[in-house]
């Protein structure tokens, strides 16, 4: 039991405060909603109507989109892309998706390696993208998720106030959708550009963020 | 290169995906405005036959308290008989979102709020003023 939750300590502790961050932002978000209602004189709703509205919908789900888009970019970008001195990069003369040889598939693979990894066709092909597929996957889905709860949001929004509601054709072209969307994406660009970058010259000790604290600045590609 | 997530936080955040998806279509299926376009129904057919009693029991209440505060006589019955609220025709669209609601007839718009009670019109007899303007009500509105 002691080792399972220290083999998984990582995991859990992520899992244990993603939990506690989304109730936060529920019941934050709930007397955020019944603030507005009362002062449009409005009747307050429950909780459980707030965790199934449009509100707490998009809310949640403009942040998540841009979470894996980020790691979808970082995933693929890296690929191709270098950064000398960066622990994030590869070594400076290995862009690219790399030798079956360094990727220990098909005839390199070895005893402990998946069961994909070792066939050949297109079960090695689906498992050699699987990670990004499935970040790409996931935020298509929030994305989708976003613009259908965003736009009834919107539409609430604009009953309140007697305007025209508009169609989710309309809604993924406005001004409030893009908006929703860029302000998310612009500090998740940031925040990976300036890892990227401090990454170089800085060191956390210990961290495999990092490099170890002695490394030269121009390292790339070794963790500490 | 690495990522700071673990696959456990990656299957949490799965399921949470879906539980929200769910939630977001579910949201959807549920909201056809029916009850709305009854309640926008129910308020013409009430004004039109001059049961303003009745008429004015289906305004949300902050509606029914200002359309009080803006008749001479101070009841909202009486602001209800003076408004010029139309007769709306037939019944075109209903659109809903969460407790909110959007009532198009021929001759008018209704604009309702979901209360306890069940749907209370907020706006009743509004004429737009242009896209992105609000619309201009008789009774409501802003």
């Amino acid at each position: 039991m002691k080792k399972a939750l220290r083999n998984n300590g990582l995991s859990l502790f992520f899992g244990l405060i993603f939990l506690l961050a989304l109730l936060g932002q529920a019941l934050t978000g709930h007397a955020l909603f019944n603030q507005e209602q009362v002062a449009s004189g409005l009747e307050e709703i429950s909780l459980g109507e707030y965790l199934t509205s449009s509100n707490f919908a998009v809310d949640v789900s403009e942040n998540w989109q841009s979470e894996y888009l980020q790691f979808l970019l970082y995933i693929f970008a890296t690929i191709w892309l270098v950064q000398k001195g960066s622990p994030e990069s590869k070594e400076l003369n290995e862009p690219g998706p790399e030798s079956d040889k360094e990727q220990l598939v098909g005839e390199y693979s070895n005893a402990g390696s998946p069961k994909w990894a070792r066939v050949s066709g297109w079960r090695r092909t689906v498992y050699s993208n699987s990670l990004g597929v499935t970040m790409g996957l996931i935020f298509l889905l929030s994305w989708l998720a976003q613009s259908i709860a965003g736009s009834s949001n919107y539409n609430q929004e604009q009953i309140k106030n007697f305007q025209q509601p508009v169609s989710w054709a309309e809604y993924i072209v406005s001004p409030e959708f893009w908006n929703r969307t860029l302000q998310n994406w612009q500090s998740e660009f940031l925040a990976v550009g300036s890892m990227v970058v401090l990454s170089i010259y800085l060191r956390q000790r210990g961290s495999p963020e990092s490099k170890p604290v002695g490394s030269a600045h121009d390292d790339t590609g070794t963790t500490g | 290169m690495k990522t700071p997530r673990g696959v456990g936080s990656l299957r949490l955040g799965l399921l949470a995906l879906l539980a929200l998806s769910g939630g977001v279509l579910s949201g959807c299926a549920a909201a056809d405005g029916t009850q709305a376009a009854e309640a926008a129904e129910a308020f013409h057919r009430d004004v039109a036959g001059s049961n303003m009693t009745a008429a004015c029991s289906l305004l949300q209440s902050e509606t029914r308290k200002e359309t009080a505060r803006s008749s001479d006589a101070g009841t909202c019955e009486s602001q209800l008989k003076k408004a010029k609220i139309p007769d709306p025709g037939k019944l075109l669209s209903t659109e809903q979102y969460g407790r909110d609601a959007f009532v198009e007839f021929e001759h008018d718009t209704v604009f309702l709020a979901q209360s306890e009670g069940g749907w209370r019109v907020t706006g009743a007899g509004c004429t737009p003023n242009g896209e992105e303007a609000p619309y201009t009500c008789e009774v409501g509105g802003k």
